[in-house]
């Protein structure tokens, strides 16, 4: 990647961590990337069922039965859905999909000075699941505590 | 160092152009025969690394030297040049020791193709 | 008499001379086809030897001579073209005179039988267009046929007599050597390469046999069957090495259903006879003796297996509460597992049966495309389950025929690029742990990942800003993606568009894994991983509200269809009578908890039903639509979803999507 000494240097002052930033209705949210294995777009979804309704289904990703994670209606989150992608998340040795509407970008944020913590912001997602906000100019986005979301078991609409 | 060859043809015009396909190729000629006789005493006397042989010559054809050349050396390397419409001689040259055959009309690479091969064995 | 012995050897000299003459002319004439001096040339000193045989009364000569005059005479007025097989023949013509000649002087007379070439000559005369066909030998055999081993079929007793003969390090090689267009003594090649056949190993066999060698009477190749303790390689080699052999083809025999399945036979006996003496406890170890297997056997033994495994689940599913069922329970788990892996493990085939047919369509599409491939394959002797087998040879081939086109680059840009003209493509299988690997690496062109963005932009696949955060993976895997090669790109092998998006699903069908590796301007890799053995079993497929589901056949006892009148109403609930048993009807998609609108199967005219084990019961059970009957790989649904109700696994059907297996054993 591009980063110069100078930004290495720097490391000391501060602490940069880097986010995948998607979209979900109005708002924007985001993932650890070192979380984030791959972005797919969205084929065949095989429904599972007795499952929750937020376990959209299972795909096939390079021959591993892969679940996906509907994060709309696991944050109870409304509103049309017009496109949508795959996030492919692993940790533990678990892999899963989560299910967005758009992916925007890859950012860099700065933990000193752009995270805030999450009482702070008004979102339509229980506090629970959020680690803090990642403010850049005027955007606010959310970053989801994928851990806690993934395996508690409760609703999460606010 | 090059490759020391025996040329054996009746026809002095054939000797000439194997001569040349295999001076091309990088082997040095030390000899030619016209026949069968001479090719024997010749190969006594120089000790080539090869020799190309003809089939059909006066006085002792190509089969029998052969022969009597594998007696001197079992190890000579011997290439016959057959014509069309010599097959069965040529079986009787391999089978008598002869390692390959080059049919006439020669091609250079094929003549060279076959000559190499001895060699890379 | 005596004019004749004085004339002799000016008659020899001469003609000499003249044949030398013609001899440098010919070939001059070769490479100038309309220079008229030269035909002139020619045609004057054919002229002459004529002359001189006539007069001296050798009826040969004259014979021959006064016909290639007259071929000579009509090329001059133009009313023939020299071309190659005219030159072919003058020279054969010039040889014969060769030859009469040394019958004269040696022999004091003409010997040489050139009735076959006067002939040759005639038609010639007679513009038989046709002759050139007439004259390439007819081919004895098809060479479409990509399994040749029918053309070295063995009785039962040739069989009998080479298993005796076998030893354990030997093998069965049928080989396909063909000799190049421009062969010549045919019948001196096929027997230097009969004679090194032997050397390799014992020839049990070649089509054409001997004496058609000797006759010349075959086509373009010598079919062997080789019993031989060399490396596939080598004997390739040796028999390649030999002069105007133009490619050789092998193929290991594996045992197929016909024949006897020969499993090992070691010579070990004075081995295992020191090792007796060595110690006591390894005379017992023993060297594998053997026993020879009927293969319709070993499938019926499979399919016995299978259905063990199918009531062991049966028997698992009473959950009769006592220590000791609980015990045979695992014990029988323990056994059929073993069993069951035993199997499979005869069940194993080498893959070079497969690979066998590649050499031809590298050699054939590579003379189309007019390029140089060496196709090099390591590993045929690597074994797979036989139910593999079939399946990748399409998209093997797929992925040779794209290194192919798309990967090695002509001869001439080979060379600008600094490479050999010649590429080449190693096809490769060896086993890596519990994994069999499939390679195909050539060193040709390398996947252009700009190309396959643009591409994949192009077809919507992705977006650009997706394509700007992809990694290099990403982007050659790209090309597995559906709806990256459209069917009018992608070339139709075995009757279906095939697509690199089939040979991953193929392959993950197979419960296994296709990547890519490129470097562009080095080249490209292809590996395809297969499990080593696989969990497989028989399914019914079925239709459950637009999803497709899979039912273990084990669980299965029968199914039908059911009209609606036959159904009953028992305490509530309904039933069908089925030979004198009460069946309840569970309507799947309940069972499945799947949100729609139930009982709407009573509108039907024909109710799907699977009756189904459940336990110690039997249940109907209505599913919207029976499919068939498939063998099916089970895959895990991972580790976050565990006990999901009335779902045991997964499995990839052959598009590619999942489909979730059945567990039908607690049903209601």
């Amino acid at each position: 990647m591009d980063y110069t000494l100078r930004d290495d240097l720097m490391l000391e002052d501060y602490e940069r961590k880097q986010i995948v930033v998607f979209q979900l209705a109005d708002e924007e949210y985001a993932v650890d990337i070192s979380q984030s294995k791959q972005i797919i777009k969205v084929s065949k979804i095989t429904p599972v069922p007795n499952t929750p309704d937020y376990v959209r289904g299972v795909i096939n990703l390079r021959g591993q039965i892969v679940p996906v994670i509907d994060l709309r209606k696991r944050f109870g989150i409304t509103g049309t859905v017009e496109k949508e992608r795959i996030i492919t998340i692993e940790f533990d040795d678990i892999l899963i999909g989560i299910l967005v509407d758009e992916i925007k970008e890859v950012l860099w944020y700065d933990v000193e000075k752009e995270l805030e913590s999450a009482p702070d912001i008004d979102s339509s997602i229980r506090q629970d699941y959020i680690k803090g906000v990642v403010k850049k100019g005027k955007r606010l986005i959310v970053l989801i505590d994928l851990e806690k979301l993934l395996f508690e078991n409760r609703p999460v609409s606010a | 160092m090059s490759k020391r060859v025996l040329v054996v043809d009746d026809a002095a015009f054939m000797r000439m152009m194997i001569k040349n396909i295999l001076i091309d190729g990088g082997f040095e000629i030390v000899g030619e025969a016209g026949t069968g006789r001479d090719a024997i005493e010749l190969y006594k006397e120089l000790k080539p690394d090869l020799v190309t042989m003809d089939i059909t010559m006066p006085e002792m054809d190509g089969i029998d030297a052969v022969k009597e050349i594998l007696e001197i050396d079992k190890d000579a390397k011997i290439i016959m040049c057959s014509a069309m419409g010599q097959q069965a001689m040529v079986i009787d040259a391999i089978q008598a020791g002869a390692k390959d055959f080059v049919v006439k009309p020669f091609k250079p690479d094929r003549v060279l193709a076959a000559v190499n091969k001895l060699f890379n064995e | 008499m005596d004019t004749k012995d004085q004339y002799l050897q000016m008659f020899f000299d001469e003609s000499a001379e003249y044949l030398q003459q013609l001899n440098e002319n010919v070939l001059l004439l070769e490479e100038h086809p309309e220079d008229e001096e030269i035909i002139n040339a020619v045609f004057r000193a054919a002229h002459s030897v004529k002359g001189m045989s006539a007069t001296m009364g050798y009826e040969r000569l004259t014979d021959l001579t006064h016909r290639m005059e007259s071929i000579l005479a009509k090329v001059r007025n133009k009313e023939m073209t020299i071309n190659e097989f005219i030159i072919d023949t003058l020279f054969s013509g010039l040889d014969y005179i060769k030859l009469l000649l040394d019958d004269i002087r040696n022999n004091g007379e003409e010997r040489t039988d050139i009735s076959d070439y006067l002939s040759k000559l005639e038609k010639i005369l007679n513009n038989d267009i046709s002759i050139q066909e007439v004259l390439v030998k007819p081919e004895k055999t098809d060479l479409n046929l990509q399994d040749f081993t029918g053309m070295i079929a063995l009785t039962e007793e040739e069989k009998e007599e080479i298993y005796n003969k076998m030893t354990s390090n030997d093998r069965i090689y049928n080989i396909r050597v063909i000799l190049a267009e421009d062969c010549l003594l045919k019948n001196v090649r096929g027997y230097m390469i009969l004679k090194k056949a032997q050397e390799l190993g014992y020839l049990a066999k070649s089509n054409p046999d001997q004496r058609e060698i000797e006759d010349e009477d075959f086509g373009d190749s010598i079919y062997i069957k080789l019993i031989s303790a060399l490396k596939e390689k080598q004997i390739q080699e040796e028999l390649a090495d030999i002069i105007d052999v133009e490619q050789v083809i092998i193929h290991v025999e594996d045992y197929k259903v016909e024949e006897k399945a020969v499993v090992e036979q070691q010579e070990a006996k004075s081995q295992v006879d020191s090792i007796k003496k060595q110690k006591d406890g390894l005379a017992n170890i023993q060297v594998s003796p053997t026993v020879r297997v009927d293969i319709k056997k070993l499938d019926t033994l499979m399919n016995m297996v299978g259905e063990l495994l199918i009531n062991k689940t049966r028997l698992e599913g009473l959950n009769i509460d006592s220590d000791v069922y609980q015990d045979i329970i695992q014990q029988l788990d323990r056994v059929t597992q073993d069993l069951h892996h035993t199997v499979m493990q005869i069940r194993m085939v080498p893959i070079g049966g497969i690979f066998n047919r590649f050499p031809r369509m590298v050699r054939d599409l590579s003379k189309e495309l007019d390029k140089k491939i060496d196709l090099i394959i390591e590993g045929a002797d690597t074994e797979l389950d036989r139910s593999l087998i079939d399946e990748l040879g399409d998209p093997l081939m797929h992925i040779i025929r794209n290194s192919i086109d798309h990967g090695i680059e002509k001869p001439a840009e080979r060379e600008r690029k600094g490479k050999p003209a010649t590429g080449n493509i190693l096809l490769q299988a060896y086993q890596k742990g519990s994994e069999i690997i499939i390679e195909v690496e050539d060193d040709g062109a390398g996947i252009n990942t700009e190309k396959v963005i643009e591409k994949a932009i192009e077809k919507g696949i992705i977006t650009p800003d997706e394509a700007s955060q992809m990694e290099e993976r990403d982007k050659l895997n790209l090309i597995f993606h559906p709806g990256f090669s459209t069917s009018e790109e992608v070339t139709d092998i075995s009757g279906r568009g095939v697509g690199m998006d089939v040979v991953r699903n193929v392959v993950e069908t197979l419960d296994g894994q296709v990547f890519v590796e490129s470097e562009l301007g080095v080249g490209t890799r292809f590996t395809i991983s297969l499990p080593l053995t696989l969990a497989i079993t028989q399914a019914l497929m079925v239709v459950i509200n637009n999803e497709v589901y899979a039912i273990p056949l084990g669980s299965i006892s029968e199914t039908l269809l059911v009209a609606p009148e036959e159904i009953i109403q028992v305490r509530g609930q309904d039933v069908i009578l089925l030979r004198e048993s009460t069946i309840p009807l569970v309507e799947a998609a309940r069972q499945l908890n799947l949100d729609i609108e139930y009982g709407k199967y009573r509108q039907l005219e024909e109710i799907p039903v699977v009756i189904i084990n459940s336990g110690e019961r039997q249940i109907g059970l209505i599913v919207d639509q029976m499919l068939n009957q498939q063998e099916i790989v089970i895959k895990s649904l991972g580790k976050f979803l565990v006990n999901i109700k009335n779902i045991s696994g997964a499995t990839i059907v052959g598009d590619g999507d999942v489909a979730l297996i059945l567990d039908v054993r607690n049903i209601a």
